[in-house]
């Protein structure tokens, strides 16, 4: 595999966390703006925990989960009362908010002569952990798409448990499920953090693979793309935003086809999308059906 | 011997509105008790109370001699009331057997597929289409359905919201039949209603709600049935 | 007093360290194709050029970096050592976060911020939100 290949299955196996983060939330009935925001707190946790204090990056990784999910949790307390469009606002307000604590952060260590550390809008440089530590391109390949099978078996195995059927029913009919006994609230709560743990450990990859990141890297642009691969996909299985990440980065961007016309083509087959599959390429009913056929 | 449901002067109030306003009634274990009345009497906001979706401003709500008043719904059903929801009736997106196994959500026990077989036996349409998306069964299919998966609760009582709503006569004739099944299953039913006739041929007793207060209290036949109807969709005279 | 002497240790041993950082810098021209350029690339350890490094040359928008990017480039050897050729091929004006792969005699990574335009390159000086104190 030549260098090229290899960065763009980092880059599909690195996006593919928060899009699995969105879709966590999707399938539970919220549409949240605001993922990009923990794969941000993410980034820098597990950036200030490996560069300044010398922690190995899987201790790194957990920390910035835990990160993640407590900063899911706060931002769920006061949004997740609220419904639909106000909801994705109110996230996406979240979002930008920790995007300016970011650029608001001077927080540097001097290592080896050099500070380091969050620098604010001057972004954060230095996060080389992989590169002491002699990890190649593609062992850091192999370590994302490990991780990410792992999160994808995770999900497959809690789609055919209660809990993932539970989720279902929240997404579909959230006052349904409250009559059939399911404590709405407290459910969606975990549900935030989960999502919040999920985009923080992509984060944290991506960090280290980047070596260098800065406030802008967790616009509202990654938010909207993470939201837009999971609808793509499909909405049917944890595999649906995984096609849609590998649709728009594999086929649009790897082939090089559309250029600088890619987001254009990206934009029209979303709102094409959305028309005639409202709920993805692999949406429920393809789900059931491709079930009964391999039954 | 109590009644299963008491309801003693119950209130609810959306703001400063008062929809109930201090309603009384009992459900007998093991009868069908019909509740009818007029759009806005306040019907379906009794159900959401004693569901625990609504919560009560003053009044006391008992389920078998125990105090459920103002808890919340999970523990409404863990306490044996399922509800079959006015209009909300399957997760459109989830497979019929993926319904049924939502009604099942609080028990731990291991008789649930077994549960499941039964009530395939019971409504054989259901098995025949158990893979198949809720959202693309028929209408009256989909109230078989919610009722099915109110029953995968084991509850101890049924509370149907308006189970002919929208349904074609002959449907109404099958769900009325499996109305009056279950109830020689010995399940109690609190049943509301519009379709007085087709109520009061079932109820061993029955309630008439007018403005947010009960009216009548009687079994069928000690009120004339057009007397019935005629309140039942118009209101009192006096209202 | 020995917090001193501990200080000008740690200083007199963290010298071949500070020696070995390595640092990049970049000039570009733009060429007659849109959004080609012809850059020069700086590559020092030390302050000294470093030579004989396979350097890859590519670019992300700071805007979504994983799904905006440039397909990476080799660079060639100039003629002057440490300095290293390269066409970057972008897909648009504005800021680009350079990424210089180095291997041989460094395994490292360097993300330079340039502004591109009309002309060439310009390393990116970016104001904070609030002064700082």
């Amino acid at each position: 595999m030549d260098d090229y290949t290899v960065s763009v299955l980092t880059n599909i196996g690195l996006i593919s966390f928060i899009a699995l983060s969105a879709y966590l939330l999707i399938i539970a009935g919220e549409m949240s703006f605001g993922q990009q925001g923990f794969f941000g707190v993410g980034a820098y946790t597990a950036g200030v925990a490996t560069a300044m204090y010398g922690v190995p990056l899987p201790i790194a990784a957990v920390m910035a989960m835990g990160a993640g999910a407590a900063a899911a949790f706060l931002v769920g307390l006061p949004t997740l009362r609220l419904r639909g469009l106000y909801f994705a606002m109110a996230t996406l307000a979240a979002a930008e908010m920790l995007r300016i604590v970011f650029e608001l952060i001077h927080f540097q260590r001097e290592i080896d002569g050099e500070p380091i550390g969050p620098d604010g809008t001057q972004g954060f440089r230095g996060i080389r952990w992989v590169f002491e530590n002699g990890v190649e391109p593609e062992g850091f390949l192999a370590m994302v798409w490990g991780l990410l099978f792992a999160v994808v078996a995770l999900f497959l195995f809690m789609e055919r448990s209660k809990l993932g059927a539970t989720l279902r029913m929240l997404g579909e009919d959230p006052e349904l499920a409250r009559m059939l006994g399911v404590h709405v609230e407290r459910f969606k709560l975990g549900v935030a953090a989960a999502a919040g743990a999920l985009a923080a450990l992509g984060g944290a990859l991506y960090a280290h693979h980047n070596t260098y990141i800065e406030p802008r890297n967790f616009d509202i642009m990654l938010g909207v793309h993470s939201l837009a691969y999971a609808l793509i996909g499909g909405l049917g299985t944890a595999f649906g935003p995984l096609l849609g990440v590998l649709i728009d980065i594999g086929a649009l961007e790897g082939s090089r086809v559309f250029h600088g016309y890619r987001m254009i083509v990206f934009g029209g087959l979303v709102a094409v999308l959305l028309i005639f599959r409202p709920r993805g390429l692999l949406d429920e009913r393809v789900v059931h059906w491709l079930k009964r056929r391999l039954a | 011997m109590s009644a299963l449901l008491e309801i003693r002067q119950l209130v609810t109030a959306y703001g400063k509105i008062e929809a109930l306003k201090g309603v009384t009634l009992d459900v007998e274990q093991g009868s069908i008790t019909c509740l009818l009345g007029p759009n806005g009497a306040g019907k379906t906001t009794l159900m959401m109370t004693v569901a625990g979706i609504l919560r009560p401003k003053s009044g006391s709500i008992r389920l078998a001699g125990e105090e459920i008043t103002g808890r919340p719904p999970h523990a409404i059903v863990a306490g044996g009331i399922a509800l079959v929801p006015e209009n909300r009736l399957v997760f459109p997106n989830m497979s019929v057997l993926e319904n049924l196994q939502a009604g099942a959500y609080q028990r731990r026990d291991r008789e649930i597929e077994a549960d499941i077989g039964k009530l395939f036996e019971r409504f054989p349409r259901l098995k025949e289409r158990s893979g198949q998306n809720a959202g693309t069964l028929s209408g009256g299919e989909q109230q078989m359905l919610a009722v099915a998966r109110a029953l995968m609760s084991r509850p101890k009582l049924l509370l149907m919201d308006e189970p002919s709503l929208g349904l074609a006569p002959l449907v109404v004739e099958e769900i009325f039949r499996i109305i009056v099944q279950l109830h020689q299953d010995g399940v109690s039913i609190f049943l509301v209603e519009q379709n007085a006739h087709m109520a009061l041929k079932v109820a061993q007793h029955f309630y008439l709600m007018e403005q947010g207060k009960v009216t009548f209290s009687g079994t069928p036949g000690a009120l004339a049935e057009d007397e019935v109807i005629r309140r039942a969709y118009l209101g009192s005279a006096k209202a | 007093m020995a917090k001193a002497a501990l200080g000008l240790i740690l200083f007199f041993t963290a010298l071949p360290l500070l020696a070995q950082k390595v640092e990049g810098e970049l000039a570009c021209r733009l060429t007659k194709t849109d959004f080609i350029y012809d850059c020069m690339i700086r590559i020092s350890r030390g302050g000294l050029p470093l030579p004989g490094a396979a350097v890859t040359v590519g670019a992300d928008m700071p805007s979504m970096p994983m799904a905006h990017n440039v397909k990476p480039v080799k660079a060639t050897p100039g003629k002057t050592p440490g300095e290293y050729a390269a066409k970057l091929d972008l897909e648009m004006l504005g800021e680009w976060a350079v990424k210089l792969r180095l291997r041989g005699p460094v395994n490292d990574q360097l993300i330079l911020l340039y502004e591109f335009d009309e002309k060439g390159a310009q390393p990116v000086r970016r104001g904070d939100r609030l002064p700082r104190k």
